[in-house]
């Protein structure tokens, strides 16, 4: 009956082995840093904020804006870092506006990065698409002006066609 | 043409004929015979003598095919041609065949037959007349040619004042074609001037005892007698009794005449038993056969007739009458009792037993009547309705008649109606040039009923008449009897014809007979549907006729052929090809060479790597028009491969401004 009860809360992906682990060794890793911790968690909320809302796939917003979330957090982990990683220290900086607006700033940053490329991305591709035309334009239009407009299946008028096979034409009718 | 002819003819004093100049202002109207008008020429070489030449109306049909042999063999008895050639003649503005002769000093020695002359004795008949015109006919006959026009007109004097007979031409005009009933044996005489065929050596000499009997008597011994009535004479009692009758004759001479005169071909005398009789007066007497008579008359139109080849006649003169006399039970029995030969009482039978060659009842009625003409007078021509006409005599009468623009329907029924095979049949054993003839009357009936171009009655026209000259009215001016006169003519036509064609009926029966070996490819190339295949046929034949005596250069042609090709050329896909085709186009017509131009049409090589490209070409256009397809259907996917991409743009714009702005914080923390 429990072994049934394991397989059945592994089935349905609940808690396994692997994410406990890594709870724990966040846990651990929290506690044995806990003033880079500290900073990092409150430092990187837009991150996992985005992280929750973004809903496509691949999550481009999501990393773009975790790494510059991240960008905008990393200096104040290595200053901690630099000066002994205290709780003071950490404290400081938490109590500086300048640092959230730093971390928050290079998030929102990631934001207006993602809120700028798709009008790019758009312009590319039609840029693309219009060379690709033009070009595959210009391919056909020497094949029909080489091999003269049939080489399209166009059928001419009569009197621009050739007598011959006009008069073929005429013979395949019943 | 004719007027550059004319120019040159007043610039250098007469038109040029090899070594002669001919004069078209100096006509000479007593050597002139029938519509073929005599004018005076003058020889180059031998400017001392005085020759005339004749030269010849369009529908004269001269022997152009035995003038060399007469020039070879003939002596001076006979008025020889000397030089023969078609000129341009500038009073007729066209070409003529004109013939250039020796020119006797004093004339003809009657203008015409009806005039009458002082009676001349045997001795002076013998002497000046019959020994150089027997001369002059000896030579013809060891050639094997017939002269077929002797007769007193015919008789000219060499020398002033009336010596030194000589016997006049004979090639200006068809054989016989001018020779009065009464110069001619009756089978002869039967058929019309036009159709007598080829004849036969002995017609001379009866036409010799005939102009014999003139000279005798001073006139014409049928003298006021109509054609027809001294003809049915001839065949009741005997051409002897009917031309001669009661008149005194020498009687040193009375053997000679009947022996000329005879109606049996067998009977009458060899050339040789004339010029022996001429030297020593002997003569062999030979039995003759009687002349075929039925035991009891048959009863015929109101008159009754006992001798076979008069009622053949008789039917044959009135042939719708005679369809009800040849059907009744009364002549069936008459024929089968009455007839005293076999072969008479086969060759009805034969006649009656035929089986009719198709068409309308009247047709096969009108066959019937000649089959027995045929049969009660197989010696006598093919006589159907208003046709009669040798055997060898059918291509002379349907150049008459194409010539005079008269009905041609009647030789073409007789021909289709098999009639010259039955008479071809009625001999047994058939001779050797009977058997060829056979064949050749087998093939027109085959080429009369083809309705193609190249075929038909045209064909037959020139397949029977070897030397009549091409009937095309585009040109029949230039009057060109022989393959190697067709290529300029046609040449100088085309440049005002770019756009027409060239080739009638006359034309391509003309040269499908003359070409033997490229007929059937012409004939059948001239019927093709397809224009390509056309063109073709007809520059592979004319391309043949420049490289065999042809001109070097027929840049009009060319320019013809390459107007008519060009539909050819637009068949071609590849554009660069059409106009690399047009430029050898061009430069094939400027080299006037007709094979040149074959070449560039009849490619069969290029025609396929046009095909295969024109193949590939839409394959590969297939492809950049699905390509474009494709391009503008991805237009309403390209929101979201936008957005993919601006996510991937975004990522990797961030990850590099992240790294940046890191590695330059690590770099002033650690240096600063």
């Amino acid at each position: 009956m429990a072994k049934s009860t394991a397989k059945l809360a592994k089935a349905r992906g609940g808690t396994g082995i692997v994410p406990k682990a890594a709870a724990v060794a966040v846990a651990l890793a929290g506690l044995a840093a806990l003033p880079v911790f500290l900073i990092l968690l409150p430092g990187m909320m837009p991150a996992f904020v985005t992280l929750f809302v973004d809903r496509q796939r691949p999550r481009h917003l999501s990393y773009t804006v975790g790494v510059m979330n991240f960008a905008g957090v990393l200096p104040f982990i290595l200053t901690l870092a630099k000066n002994g990683a205290s709780l003071k220290a950490a404290a400081g900086v938490l109590a500086d506006p300048l640092s959230w607006l730093v971390m928050y700033g290079a998030a929102a940053s990631g934001w207006l990065i993602c809120g700028a490329t798709p009008p790019l991305a758009r312009l590319c591709l039609e840029l693309q698409a219009t060379h690709k035309r033009r070009a595959l334009e210009a391919l056909g239009k020497a094949i029909r002006e080489e091999w003269g407009d049939e080489v399209a299946g166009a059928q001419l008028p009569a009197k621009e066609r050739p007598a011959a096979a006009v008069q073929a034409e005429r013979d395949r009718r019943p | 043409m004719a007027n550059a002819a004319h120019d040159l003819a007043a610039a250098s004093g007469g038109v040029a004929l090899g070594d002669y100049q001919l004069y078209p202002e100096h006509p000479l109207p007593g050597l002139s015979v029938g519509n073929n008008v005599a004018y005076r020429a003058t020889s180059r070489e031998r400017p001392e003598l005085a020759f005339f030449a004749l030269v010849c109306d369009p529908a004269a049909q001269p022997r152009i095919d035995v003038m060399p042999a007469i020039r070879k063999s003939a002596g001076t008895a006979l008025l020889t041609p000397l030089e023969w050639q078609v000129v341009d003649w500038p009073p007729s503005a066209r070409r003529s065949v004109a013939i250039v002769f020796d020119r006797p000093e004093d004339g003809r020695f009657v203008a015409s037959l009806g005039e009458t002359v002082a009676p001349l004795g045997d001795e002076a008949i013998i002497r000046d007349y019959l020994m150089p015109i027997v001369s002059a006919l000896r030579a013809l006959n060891v050639a094997g040619i017939v002269h077929g026009a002797v007769n007193p007109t015919n008789l000219l004097f060499r020398e002033a004042p009336r010596r030194g007979v000589v016997l006049g031409e004979c090639v200006s005009t068809a054989l016989a074609a001018r020779q009065p009933g009464v110069f001619l044996p009756i089978e002869a005489a039967l058929a019309a001037p036009a159709a007598r065929g080829r004849g036969q050596l002995t017609d001379d000499v009866f036409a010799l005892g005939a102009t014999a009997a003139f000279l005798m008597l001073g006139g014409n011994p049928a003298a006021g007698i109509p054609e027809d009535d001294l003809l049915r004479t001839r065949i009741d009692i005997g051409s002897y009794g009917a031309i001669i009758g009661d008149r005194r004759i020498p009687v040193g001479i009375v053997e000679l005449l009947r022996g000329l005169l005879a109606d049996d071909p067998k009977l009458r005398w060899s050339l040789s038993e004339v010029d022996e009789w001429l030297i020593s007066r002997r003569f062999v007497l030979r039995q003759g056969i009687p002349m075929r008579r039925a035991t009891r008359p048959f009863e015929f139109d109101g008159r009754p007739y006992v001798v076979p080849r008069a009622l053949s006649h008789a039917f044959a003169r009135n042939s719708d009458a005679a369809v009800e006399a040849v059907r009744s039970r009364d002549f069936e029995i008459w024929a089968h009792r009455a007839l005293s030969d076999e072969t008479s009482i086969a060759l009805v039978k034969a006649a009656q037993n035929e089986s009719a060659g198709g068409g309308p009842p009247n047709q096969r009625d009108a066959a019937l009547v000649a089959r027995m003409c045929i049969a009660l007078d197989w010696h006598a021509p093919v006589r159907y309705r208003t046709l009669a006409a040798a055997i060898d005599g059918f291509g002379g009468a349907l150049a008459s008649a194409f010539l005079a623009q008269a009905p041609i329907q009647t030789i073409a029924e007789a021909i289709a109606q098999r009639l010259p095979q039955f008479w071809l049949g009625a001999r047994s054993p058939p001779p050797s040039e009977h058997i060829t003839l056979l064949k050749l009357f087998e093939r027109l009936r085959v080429l009369l009923d083809d309705g193609r171009l190249g075929c038909g009655i045209e064909r037959v026209l020139y397949e029977l008449n070897p030397t009549l000259h091409c009937l095309s009215p585009l040109i029949e001016k230039d009057h060109v009897f022989a393959l190697a006169g067709f290529l300029p003519a046609i040449e100088k036509h085309a440049a005002s014809r770019l756009d027409g064609d060239l080739f009638d009926r006359h034309s391509a029966a003309f040269v499908a007979a003359r070409f033997k070996t490229a007929a059937s490819g012409w004939v059948e190339g001239l019927a093709s549907g397809d224009p390509a295949e056309r063109l073709v046929s007809i520059l592979r034949v004319l391309a043949r006729l420049q490289a065999h005596g042809g001109p070097p250069a027929v840049p009009n042609l060319v320019k013809w052929a390459a107007r008519q090709a060009a539909p050819l050329v637009d068949t071609y896909h590849h554009r660069p090809t059409r106009q690399h085709l047009t430029r050898q186009f061009e430069k094939a017509a400027q080299a006037g060479r007709l094979v040149d131009l074959m070449l560039i049409i009849d490619n069969a090589a290029e025609e396929q790597r046009d095909a295969d490209g024109f193949a590939e070409a839409k394959r590969a256009h297939a492809a950049v028009a699905g390509e474009l397809s494709r391009l503008a259907a991805s237009a309403v996917r390209r929101p979201q491969q936008a957005a993919i991409l601006a996510g991937q743009m975004a990522a990797s714009f961030a990850t590099l401004v992240a790294v940046a702005a890191s590695l330059a914080f690590l770099a002033v923390l650690v240096l600063g």
